[in-house]
């Protein structure tokens, strides 16, 4: 079994200036969220787009946190891609709130990627 | 200087800076009181037009601890409002007192209407009341 895993939290954008709230809640058979790597459908969608994010309600990011400074072009080697984070796993609260700021085509769908680490061995 | 650090975690500050125009902006802003240090910063610009007849956006200095450290003094270049190579914060490792105000100015260059967000890796303890 592997000592880390990538979660997807998928999120859904209706409309243009769509703010999405995002609940979910880490994998519980890992300790640590130690990356952080949002994807969304067209690079334009990341103008403007904002993330509030909040772990355990510790804040990771604040309101008006652009969602551009969480990733990164293909230009990036994929290890290297993850934004750095030292958050609690094991089933912590993920609570995030997404603003679309971009002009694309709607609805899309976004998705923000959690590493995770230290699998619990059972 | 050093700061007390104690048990940290990462908190980002963001100082939004409209920006309509050439001329001056100041920045004057207070930091939340459980900010500690700022580790670094880093630069971002919300909806701007495209680079066609500029290559120098503008020109930003910041003082630190109301206005006791002068760690950022700098041109900016033009700002690509996309997504880019993953970014590092600049690092600036400055220990900040309790309370403290976050002052400077942004010189607009451009003669363009964005938005200036600056982002300041900070470091900060439990919630402390001012």
């Amino acid at each position: 079994m592997a000592k880390n895993k990538f979660q997807l939290i998928k999120f859904t954008v209706p409309q243009a200036g769509a703010v999405v709230n995002i609940n979910a809640n880490s994998d519980r058979l890992y300790k640590n969220i130690t990356g952080l790597f949002a994807s969304l459908p067209e690079e334009k969608a990341f103008e403007g787009s904002t993330l509030q994010l909040f772990v355990n309600d510790q804040e990771v990011f604040p309101e008006g946190y652009e969602l551009k400074m969480i990733t990164c072009g293909q230009q990036t080697s994929p290890n290297e891609r993850y934004y750095a984070i030292e958050e609690e796993a094991g089933g912590s609260t993920i609570r995030g709130r997404f603003t679309d700021g971009g002009q694309v085509t709607y609805p899309y769908t976004g998705t923000l990627y959690l590493k995770l680490e230290e699998k619990i061995s059972q | 200087m050093t700061a007390d650090l104690g048990y940290t975690r990462r908190k980002w500050v963001i100082i939004p800076l409209h920006v309509n125009g050439k001329g001056i902006y100041n920045i004057d802003f207070k930091m939340p009181a459980n900010v500690v240090c700022c580790d670094g910063m880093l630069l971002s610009v919300v909806q701007q037009v495209a680079n066609n007849d500029f290559n120098r956006m503008g020109e930003l200095s910041m003082e630190f601890n109301s206005r006791k450290v002068h760690p950022v003094h700098m041109i900016l270049d033009y700002l690509a409002n996309s997504v880019a190579p993953k970014k590092e914060p600049l690092s600036l490792e400055e220990p900040l007192q309790k309370c403290s105000h976050i002052g400077g100015f942004y010189r607009d260059y451009s003669d363009k209407t964005y938005t200036l967000k600056i982002y300041l890796a900070c470091r900060a303890k439990k919630e402390i009341p001012c």
